[in-house]
């Protein structure tokens, strides 16, 4: 309980009205906002350069507006999350209290106008953006563009197969048309799964007895995985399909050997079964 | 001094909680109790141009956990009233081999969730022989059980190898033997073992209980699934 507790007591004094005295806000302004400067900056430069390379190569626009969104947001969250942090190390290194008996507290601060309202529109605006944004993306994804390949998709413990219905084709493999919009008809025959073609920037669950609706156009050609996004039982970590964006004409020829196998098998089981 | 200290011990005690954490789940990998079958080589073949490495691997699937063959436990400390694959779950072959593999199928069956896994898939041929017949699908309400195998994530992606079971018949359950008396199917196929790394097989047929019978024994290790270490 010394002269210098005593003084950062003072230090630490508010004001009458509620603000705090100009005291602490000069000693304070000017390593916060050095704080908060360097950080933001690191965090803006993160948006921009890491997240590209944190996330899976897109093959689809929503798989980079999926992309997008992450460094638009990173980028946007950047300056809030930098004062929070500037705020809290200042607080815990620069006003950090010695000795044993703590302070007394201080009044608390009410009536601050200027900070209340100022908080609320900062807050309000960046919610908003969000959201103005979110609504944004989603919207696009529910357009129905004309030409779609239907796939129907399948989720069991523990493998996915896909179906398609144009051709009566049924494989453990997704293989889709470059540029071709295709809508995924998703259901499970058990328990539920998470349809997750993490490349394409969608993901939705598959419910026993419900078809789910989600689409997308791939605009890439590649390989990437499925993968089940719901925790679904023993194997689920191994519940994952290859998917290949292809050209049209392989596209074709895949379904023709896939039809040929069908006939194939068809034929045979009539055999075995006999 | 205290300053310093506080946060080091801090930091060790949380090092250590976490990796006890991870000692836990590592504990919790199964071993089966019966071993791993290496695959014996029983000659060469050639594949797509190259000499490799023949291999055989050997299962049988039994409608009772508990019982034994010729005085051997098929799944030592087994359920009674679960079946299981024998005599071990646990498989080793070698990389870009040919693998043939014999599977004699014992137990009783039905009708597949998805008739699709009905299919025989990724052997050579596109074929399987069931007691000695060449097929490529079975009917999807005779199946007993199925052989389906993948890689773990990051392994030879596309590799998919699926063969069904035709049922046997025995649906009393009380059927573990393996003499020519009893009911069964021998199935056997090939398929071309992808790079080293691990893979995973089990059963897709709804063998077990409750959800869309994929519980009880379908979700306990050791049972109708296993690993296969390609090596």
């Amino acid at each position: 309980m010394s002269s210098e507790h005593s003084e950062e007591h003072e230090v630490a004094k508010v004001t009458d009205d509620g603000l705090l005295s100009e005291e602490i806000n000069k000693a304070a302004f000017v390593p916060i906002f050095l704080m908060w400067a360097v950080m933001t900056v690191l965090g803006v430069l993160a948006g921009i350069f890491l997240v590209p390379h944190l996330m899976p190569k897109p093959y689809s626009p929503e798989g980079h507006d999926a992309q997008l969104t992450v460094q638009v947001f990173t980028i946007a969250a950047a300056p809030v999350a930098a004062f929070v942090f500037a705020l809290s190390i200042y607080v815990l290194f620069g006003r950090r209290h010695r000795g044993d008996t703590p302070p007394e507290d201080g009044p608390p601060i009410r009536n601050n106008n200027r900070n209340v309202i100022g908080w609320l529109a900062a807050s309000t605006l960046l919610v908003g953006f969000l959201l103005i944004w979110g609504i944004t993306e989603w919207s696009v994804e529910q357009s129905v563009p004309p030409n779609q390949l239907q796939v129907n998709v399948t989720g069991q413990q523990w493998l996915w197969t896909f179906g398609y219905p144009a051709s009566g084709v049924t494989s453990n493999e997704l293989v889709l048309p470059v540029n071709r919009p295709v809508q995924f008809n998703i259901t499970s025959v058990d328990v539920t799964h998470g349809f997750w073609p993490v490349s394409m920037g969608i993901q939705v669950d598959a419910n026993p007895g419900q078809i789910t609706v989600i689409r997308t156009t791939p605009n890439k050609l590649g390989k990437f995985v499925v993968r089940c996004s719901q925790l679904c039982g023993l194997n689920h970590a191994y519940m994952y399909a290859q998917a290949k964006v292809v050209s049209p004409a392989d596209y074709a020829a895949w379904i023709q050997q896939q039809k040929s196998m069908s006939s194939a098998q068809a034929l045979a089981g009539g055999r075995s079964n006999s | 001094m205290r300053r310093v200290f506080g946060p080091i011990v801090t930091v060790i005690l949380g090092v250590a909680v976490i990796a006890l954490v991870g000692l836990g789940f590592r504990s919790q990998t199964y071993v089966s109790p019966a071993g791993t079958q290496v695959a014996k080589q029983i000659g060469t073949a050639t594949v797509g141009g190259k000499t490799v490495p023949h291999v055989a691997l050997n299962l049988a699937v039994y409608p009772d956990a508990s019982g034994s063959v010729n005085g051997q436990p098929v799944h030592p400390g087994g359920n009674p009233s679960w079946p299981t694959y024998a005599m071990t779950n646990q498989l080793q072959v070698p990389a870009n081999s040919l693998v043939t593999m014999t599977i004699v199928q014992y137990d009783s069956g039905g009708s597949l969730n998805n008739p699709f896994f009905a299919n025989v898939r990724g052997t050579v041929g596109g074929t399987a022989t069931i007691d000695g017949k060449a097929v490529k699908t079975w009917n999807p309400n005779d199946i007993g059980h199925t052989f389906s195998l993948r890689p773990y994530p990051g392994v030879s992606p596309g590799f998919f190898v699926n063969v069904p079971l035709p049922l046997a018949g025995n649906a009393d359950g009380s059927n573990n033997c393996d003499t020519a008396g009893c009911p069964h199917h021998t199935i056997t196929f090939s398929f071309v073992s992808g790079s080293k790394g691990l893979y995973a097989w089990n059963c897709e047929f709804p063998c077990g209980l409750s959800v869309a019978g994929f519980g009880a024994v379908m979700s306990a290790n050791g049972y109708m699934s296993g690993d296969l270490h390609v090596v």
